[in-house]
C-alpha cells in the first residue's frame, strides 16, 4: 500500500495551506490599513495653519541606500529633521520612498494615475532630458503654481541666489504663463567638463602636456604606441570615450572635440540669425568626424567605446581601469576616479583645460542651470512652511546671520578646538571621534545643500591659487574635497565662457513626439559608423539631407515657435 | 549487458567531457562574481578581479546581513516561497485537471480554454494593474506578493498535457467505475503519477517567487515588508545612482562587489531546491509504485 | 492487477452517477483560476484602452480624450518599423528554434548519464546562467569578446590564425552573439521540462524494448523520442507566443549604434520612445500590438499541431 504515502502528505499539504491561509488572513486584516494613516496625517494639522501646532508636510523621496547616518539616525528621524522640527515645528513625512531613482520616478507616475494624493512637496532630478519632469508639468492639474508663494515666502538670500542663475532656469516648468515647479540651481556649472591626462605617462613619453588638438594628437600617438605603462606589452589607448549613448555628455564626453571645430552636437543653439539651429547637422560636425575617424583609424580610441556607457569609460573599462591616458571630466570626476591611486599609488593624474582647435576654436557642452526641481500638490496648504525650510537651508549663505557661520550643526559637519577655531573634514577627529558627518544627503530628497550659483568655483579658484581659506566655509570647502577636484573645478571655471547650453528647454514638439527617436537614432548611427570607418564621410551630407527631410525642418520650425514664446 | 557496446562507450567517455567543460562554461561567471563579492572595492572598480579575490574583504556580506532588515526579509522570502509555490499548485493542478478533460466528456473546456490563452497573451500594462491591486486593498498586505502570480496559464497547459501523457485513460476509467468522483480521481490518480510535472512546477514556481522583486518595490509602500530580492536592491550603494554623480558621503564598499555578493546569497537556495527537488525527476520510481 | 473493480456490487450504476456529477465538480475545481484571472489579468486588460486615447496620468481613463487609432498609426509610419519588426522576429525565432533544439539535445545526453552524482552536478550547474542578470553578463561578454584582446579572439588568432572579429560591433556577428549566448544560457533552464518529460515515460515501453532486443541507441530513437514529441510541440507552440518577445534585456545592454539595423527590436524601440516623452499610450498600443500577433501566432500553432501531428496542445 504505497499509496498510502500520498494520501497522508495530501493531507498534510491541505491542512498546512489551511494554517497558512487562515494564519495569513488574519496578519493581511491588521497590516492592510497601515498604509493609509500616512496620507491623511497631515490633514488636521492642514485646516489651522494660524496656531503653532506641529506641521507636517508629506512628501516621497527615493532613500539612496548609500547615505551613511550616524548616531541611530535614520531617514525618519535625523540630525536635520530634528533642527527643522525645534526650529520650525515642521516634519517632513514621507508617503512613500523607493530604494532607487528608477523606481521612484515610475511610482510617482503610477500613485498618480491611480487617483493617490500627490504628496505636498516632491523633488525630481532632471537628468539628460529626463521626461519625468516634463509629464509632471504636463499634468498641472494636479500641481499648485508656485510664483506668487516664491515672491511671498522666499527670503532675500534665496532670492539673491535665484537672481545670480539664468532666468532660463524657469522656463522647463512654465506651462501658460504659470510656474509649476521650482528648479534648484545647480552649481553654476554643473556636468561640463574638462580633460584630464595620466602625468605619469605624459612624463613617460616625455611630451609636455598639450593645448591644442595638434599636440594632443601626438600625445594620443605616444600613448598608444610608445608603451606609456612600460609594461611591454601594447595595451594602452590615447582616449578613453563613452559613446553607448551619446557624444556630448559628461563623463567621457565628446563634445569639446566638436567644439573645437565649430558646433556641439546633439543639441540647439542660437545661430547667426537668431533662431535656433540643430548643432548634429551643421558642417563642422563632419570636420570634428574626420579627426575622430583618424584617430580611431591609428588605434587612439578603444573600439569597444561604441559599446561603452559614460561611467565605464571613465572607470571599470576606460581611464580608471588604466587603459586610456585622457578622459573628460565634469566638476565631480575626481571621486569617480579616484580609485585608481588607490590600485596604483604611482599614478600621477592632472588637469588640462579644453584645447583648442587649429582655427583657435573652444566649446563644449554647458550646463542648464538647475539640478532638479520641487513640485507641489494643488491642495498644499503649507507653502509658507516649506518656504521656511527652504529658507532655512539657504541661511548658511546669509552674510548677516552668524547662527551658521562655521556649519550647521556643531560636532555633526564641524567641531570646534579648544580655542573656539572650527575644525573641518578630518580634522574632526581630534574633538569628536566619529569625524565628519555629511548634512544634507537625508533632506527634502535631493542630494547636496542647495547653494549660491559658483560659490564652490570661486573658492576652488583661490585654493588652486595657493590662497588660505578665508571663510570658515571655504575652510570646511577645502577640508572635505581633495585637491585634484579643486583644480578640476578650477580648469573648467577658468573656462566658463566656452560652455554652450542647450537653448531649447521646452517640451518634446509634436513632431519630435514621432520623428525624434528616428532621427537621434539615425545620427548616431551615421556619426559611428563613420568613425569607425565603415561608411565614408560622405555619408554625412547624405545624413543631413535625410535629416532636414524625415522631419528635422519641421522641428527646427516648432522648436523656433517655443524660442519666440521665451526670448 | 546489453548496454556496452563499443561505440557506446566511445559515446559515453565522449558524453561526460562534453557535459563536463558545458558546466564548467556554465559556472566560469559565477566563479568570478565569488571573486568579485570577496573583493575589495578599489580593484573590483577598476575591473582588475578574474577569478580570484583582489584584497580579500567580506565587508559585501557584512553590508548585507549587518542590516537589520535582513533577516526579516528572508522570513518574507521564505515565507512566500512557501506559501506563493504551494498556493499556486492547488489552484494550477485543479484547473489543469478539468481542461485535461476531452471536449465530448466536458463541454464547456474550450470555452474556460481559450479565457485562459487570452488571458496570457493580453495583459493591461502597469499602471491598470497598479489600480487593481489597489482597489482589491491588497497594497501592503503579504498576499499581493501570492495572489497576482498564482496562476500561470503556462504551467497550466504544461501540467494538462503532463495529466494527458502520464495518466492511462484505462486507470482513469477504472476508477470511476469503481466509484471514485472527481476530486478523488484527481488527488489519488492523478497527482501521484503527474510527480515529476509538479516537481517541475513546483520548481519554476519557488524560482519565480524567491527572484520576483518588482511587486515587492511597487506594492509595498512600507521597506518593513520588502521581500529579501527587494531588499536587496535597497542596499545597493549605487556609485552613479545620483544623476548628477555628486557622491561624497559613501560608505566603502563598491556596487559591483555588493551586488556580486547579493547575486550570491539570492542563488544558495536555488542551489538547494534543485537537487532536493531532482529525486523526483528519477524514472521508474512513479510508475513502479502505482503499478503494485 | 486491481481487485476492487468486483467489489461494487452495480458498477453500471455508479459510473452513470458519476457522470451526473461530471460537470459541476469540473467547473468547481477551475472556479479559483478563473476568478484569480478576471481578477488580475482581465480587469487590467479593460486599461488597454488607453492604447486608443491620448492618457493623462492626473485623468485616468475616464478623463482622457479619445484619439483612435493614433498612436497605432505613429506606430506602423516609423520609418524602421518594417526593419524593426524583421529584426524581432529574427532574434526570437531563432531563439526559440535553438533552444529548443539545443536542450533537447542536451537533455537526451543527461539522460544517457547513469552516474547520478554527476547528473545532478551537471543539471543544476547548468542551469545557473538563468539566475544571472542580463546587465552582469552582458559586462562579461563584452570583455571576453573584445575586439582587441578579449579572450575569444586571442583564441581565434593565436589558434587559427583569423582576423579578429568584432562580435558586438558588426550586426551579423552581433546577431550570431546574441543567440549563441541567450542559448548558453537558457538551455539548462528549458532543459527541465524535457527532463520531465523524460521521467514521465513509462518504463515499460523501455522494458518492452528490450525484450525486443533494442539496444541503447534505439531505445532512445524508438521509445524516448518519440515520448518527447508531444511536449515539444506544446513549449514549441507556447513559445510561438512571444514571437515578439525577442530577449530586451540581453539586447539593451549589448546594442549599439555599429550594429543599429540588425539590432534595434520592438522594445528597445519603445523603450527609447518612452525614454523621449514617457508616453503610456503609446507604450499600450505597442503592447497590444504584439498581444495581437502572438495571439495569431498561438492559434495558428495550435491548429497546425493538430493538423500535422493531430495533437491538440491545449
Amino acid at each position: 500500500m504505497k499509496n498510502f504515502k500520498y494520501y497522508t502528505v495530501i493531507v498534510l499539504i491541505l491542512s498546512f495551506m489551511g494554517i497558512v491561509f487562515v494564519g495569513c488572513g488574519v496578519t493581511t486584516k491588521e497590516s492592510a490599513p497601515t498604509s493609509t494613516p500616512i496620507t491623511n496625517a497631515s490633514s488636521p494639522e492642514t485646516t489651522n495653519p494660524e496656531s503653532t501646532a506641529p506641521i507636517t508636510i508629506t512628501s516621497a523621496k527615493w532613500r539612496d541606500a548609500g547615505v551613511v547616518f550616524r548616531d541611530g539616525d535614520t531617514w525618519e528621524n535625523n540630525i536635520w529633521s530634528r533642527m527643522i522640527n525645534e526650529k520650525l515645528g515642521v516634519t517632513v513625512e514621507d508617503a512613500w520612498s523607493t530604494p532607487d531613482w528608477a523606481s521612484f520616478e515610475q511610482k510617482l507616475l503610477l500613485n498618480i494615475a491611480a487617483g493617490e494624493p500627490f504628496p505636498d512637496v516632491v523633488f525630481d532630478y532632471y537628468n539628460q532630458g529626463n521626461p519625468t519632469l516634463d509629464k509632471l508639468v504636463e499634468n498641472s492639474e494636479i500641481l499648485m503654481p508656485i510664483q506668487e508663494a516664491f515672491d511671498k515666502y522666499a527670503s532675500p538670500t534665496v532670492k539673491k541666489a535665484y537672481s545670480l542663475a539664468p532666468k532660463s532656469i524657469w522656463s522647463k516648468f512654465t506651462k501658460d504663463g504659470k510656474v509649476y515647479g521650482l528648479p534648484i540651481l545647480s552649481d553654476g556649472i554643473g556636468n561640463a567638463t574638462t580633460l584630464i591626462v595620466r602625468q605619469d605617462w605624459l612624463d613617460a613619453v616625455g611630451l609636455p602636456a598639450p593645448k591644442t588638438i595638434d599636440d594632443l594628437d601626438k600625445v594620443l600617438d605616444a600613448f598608444t604606441n610608445n608603451d606609456p605603462d612600460k609594461d611591454g606589452k601594447k595595451d594602452t589607448y590615447g582616449i578613453n570615450f563613452g559613446w553607448k549613448d551619446d557624444f556630448s555628455t559628461y563623463l567621457g564626453d565628446t563634445s569639446w572635440l566638436f567644439g573645437a571645430y565649430g558646433a556641439i552636437p546633439q543639441i540647439w543653439t542660437k545661430g547667426p540669425d537668431g533662431k535656433l539651429a540643430y548643432g548634429s547637422i551643421q558642417p563642422e560636425v563632419k570636420d570634428a568626424l574626420v579627426k575622430l575617424r583618424d584617430w580611431y583609424s591609428k588605434g587612439y580610441i578603444d573600439p569597444q567605446a561604441a559599446l561603452l556607457n559614460v561611467y565605464e569609460a571613465a572607470k571599470a573599462k576606460g581611464f580608471m581601469a588604466e587603459k586610456g591616458g585622457i578622459v573628460a571630466v565634469p566638476q565631480w570626476g575626481y571621486n569617480q576616479i579616484k580609485d585608481l591611486f588607490t590600485n596604483n599609488p604611482q599614478a600621477k593624474v592632472n588637469v588640462l583645460p579644453i584645447p583648442a582647435g587649429s582655427t583657435g576654436k573652444v566649446a563644449r557642452l554647458g550646463d542648464s542651470g538647475y539640478q532638479g526641481a520641487f513640485f507641489f500638490s494643488k491642495d498644499f496648504q503649507n507653502m509658507e512652511a516649506f518656504f521656511e525650510v527652504f529658507n532655512l537651508m539657504y541661511e548658511k549663505e546669509n552674510p548677516d546671520n552668524d547662527e551658521f557661520k562655521f556649519g550647521w550643526i556643531k560636532d555633526a559637519d564641524y567641531a570646534l578646538d579648544t580655542d573656539g577655531n572650527p575644525l573641518y573634514g578630518d580634522d574632526m577627529k581630534k574633538v569628536v571621534p566619529e569625524g565628519y558627518y555629511k548634512m544634507g544627503n537625508f533632506m527634502l530628497g535631493f542630494e547636496s545643500v542647495p547653494t549660491v550659483p559658483l560659490k564652490y568655483f570661486n573658492y576652488a579658484k583661490e585654493l588652486v591659487g595657493g590662497a588660505t581659506p578665508s571663510t570658515p566655509d571655504e575652510l570646511n570647502w577645502s577640508k572635505t574635497n581633495n585637491p585634484l577636484a579643486w583644480n578640476i573645478m578650477s580648469t573648467i571655471y577658468d573656462q566658463k565662457d566656452i560652455s554652450v547650453k542647450d537653448e531649447y528647454d521646452g517640451p518634446v514638439t509634436k513632431t519630435q513626439s514621432t520623428q525624434w527617436d528616428q532621427l537621434k537614432k539615425k545620427e548616431h548611427e551615421v556619426f559611428l559608423k563613420i568613425i569607425y570607418g565603415q561608411l565614408p564621410i560622405e555619408a554625412y551630407d547624405q545624413f543631413v539631407t535625410d535629416w532636414k527631410a524625415q522631419g528635422g525642418d519641421d522641428i527646427t520650425n516648432e522648436v523656433n515657435e517655443w524660442y519666440a514664446t521665451v526670448k | 549487458m546489453k548496454y556496452s557496446s563499443k561505440s557506446y562507450t566511445l559515446f559515453t567517455i565522449a558524453n561526460y567531457i562534453f557535459l563536463a567543460l558545458l558546466s564548467a562554461t556554465c559556472i566560469a561567471p559565477l566563479l568570478h562574481l565569488l571573486a568579485l563579492s570577496l573583493s575589495s572595492k578599489a580593484p573590483a572598480n577598476a575591473n582588475l578581479v578574474g577569478f580570484w579575490p583582489v584584497g580579500f574583504t567580506t565587508a559585501a556580506y557584512y553590508e548585507t546581513f549587518g542590516n537589520q532588515n535582513f533577516i526579516r526579509a528572508s522570513i518574507i522570502s521564505l515565507l512566500r516561497s512557501v506559501v506563493g509555490p504551494v498556493f499556486s499548485m492547488i489552484v494550477t493542478t485543479m484547473g489543469a485537471y478539468s481542461l485535461s478533460k476531452e471536449h465530448a466528456q466536458f463541454k464547456s473546456r474550450n470555452v474556460y480554454m481559450w479565457f485562459f490563452v487570452f488571458a496570457m497573451l493580453f495583459n493591461g500594462g502597469l499602471i491598470p494593474t497598479y489600480m487593481v491591486v489597489r482597489s482589491i486593498g491588497l497594497m501592503n498586505s503579504f498576499w499581493v506578493l501570492i495572489l497576482p502570480i498564482a496562476v500561470s496559464v503556462f504551467n497550466m497547459i504544461l501540467l494538462l498535457n503532463f495529466f494527458r501523457a502520464s495518466v492511462p485513460k484505462s486507470v482513469e476509467e477504472a476508477a470511476f467505475i469503481d466509484g471514485a468522483n472527481h476530486i478523488r480521481t484527481l488527488f489519488f490518480i492523478y497527482l501521484p503519477l503527474a510527480v515529476p510535472a509538479l516537481a517541475t512546477i513546483t520548481l519554476f514556481n519557488i524560482i519565480i517567487h524567491w527572484n520576483s522583486y518588482f511587486d515587492g518595490l511597487i506594492y509595498m509602500t512600507d521597506s518593513k515588508n520588502h521581500p529579501l530580492a527587494t531588499f536587496l536592491l535597497t542596499i545597493v550603494v549605487s556609485e552613479n545612482a545620483n544623476p548628477l554623480g555628486m557622491v561624497n558621503n559613501i560608505k566603502n564598499i563598491s556596487e559591483s562587489t555588493l551586488k556580486a555578493s547579493q547575486i550570491f546569497l539570492s542563488l544558495i537556495p536555488i542551489l538547494l531546491v534543485y537537487p532536493f527537488l531532482q529525486r523526483y525527476f528519477i524514472k521508474g520510481i512513479i510508475m513502479g509504485s502505482v503499478k503494485e | 492487477m486491481r481487485t476492487s473493480l468486483v467489489k461494487s456490487s452495480d458498477p453500471y450504476n455508479g459510473y452513470l452517477k458519476s457522470k451526473l456529477k461530471i460537470n459541476y465538480q469540473l467547473h468547481f475545481l477551475l472556479l479559483p483560476s478563473v476568478v484569480l484571472i478576471l481578477m488580475f489579468s482581465y480587469a487590467p486588460i479593460l486599461g488597454l484602452i488607453m492604447a486608443f486615447q491620448d492618457f493623462k496620468v492626473s485623468k485616468g481613463f475616464l478623463g482622457s480624450p479619445f484619439v483612435g487609432l493614433k498612436y497605432f498609426d505613429i506606430l506602423f509610419s516609423t520609418p524602421d518599423f518594417y526593419q524593426i519588426i524583421r529584426n524581432t522576429f529574427f532574434f526570437a525565432s531563432t531563439e526559440i528554434i535553438f533552444l529548443l533544439l539545443f536542450s533537447f539535445i542536451f537533455a537526451l545526453l543527461l539522460n544517457e548519464v547513469r552516474a547520478t552524482f554527476f547528473k545532478r552536478f551537471v543539471q543544476t550547474f547548468v542551469y545557473l546562467p538563468h539566475f544571472l542578470s542580463w546587465v552582469i553578463l552582458s559586462g562579461i561578454f563584452i570583455e571576453i569578446l573584445n575586439v582587441d584582446g578579449g579572450l575569444v579572439n586571442q583564441f581565434l588568432v593565436n589558434l587559427f590564425g583569423m582576423k579578429p572579429i568584432f562580435f558586438l560591433g558588426d550586426g551579423n556577428w552581433f546577431r550570431f552573439t546574441i543567440v549563441t549566448t541567450d542559448v548558453w544560457k537558457e538551455f539548462g533552464y528549458s532543459a527541465i521540462v524535457i527532463l520531465a518529460a523524460i521521467s514521465s515515460i513509462d518504463p515499460s515501453l523501455y522494458e518492452a524494448a528490450e525484450m525486443d532486443g533494442a539496444n541503447r541507441w534505439q531505445q532512445t530513437l524508438f521509445v524516448t523520442i518519440p515520448s518527447l514529441i508531444p511536449i515539444m510541440i506544446v513549449v514549441a507552440t507556447l513559445k510561438l507566443g512571444s514571437v515578439l518577445d525577442a530577449n530586451f534585456d540581453q539586447i539593451f545592454p549589448l546594442y549599439n549604434g555599429l550594429v543599429m539595423e540588425k539590432a534595434d527590436i520592438i522594445d528597445t524601440y519603445a523603450y527609447r520612445m518612452g525614454l523621449l516623452n514617457l508616453n503610456f499610450s503609446f507604450t499600450a498600443a505597442v503592447g497590444m500590438f504584439k498581444s495581437v500577433v502572438s495571439f495569431v501566432m498561438i492559434v495558428i500553432g495550435y491548429r497546425l499541431a493538430y493538423k500535422l501531428a493531430n495533437y491538440r496542445i491545449f
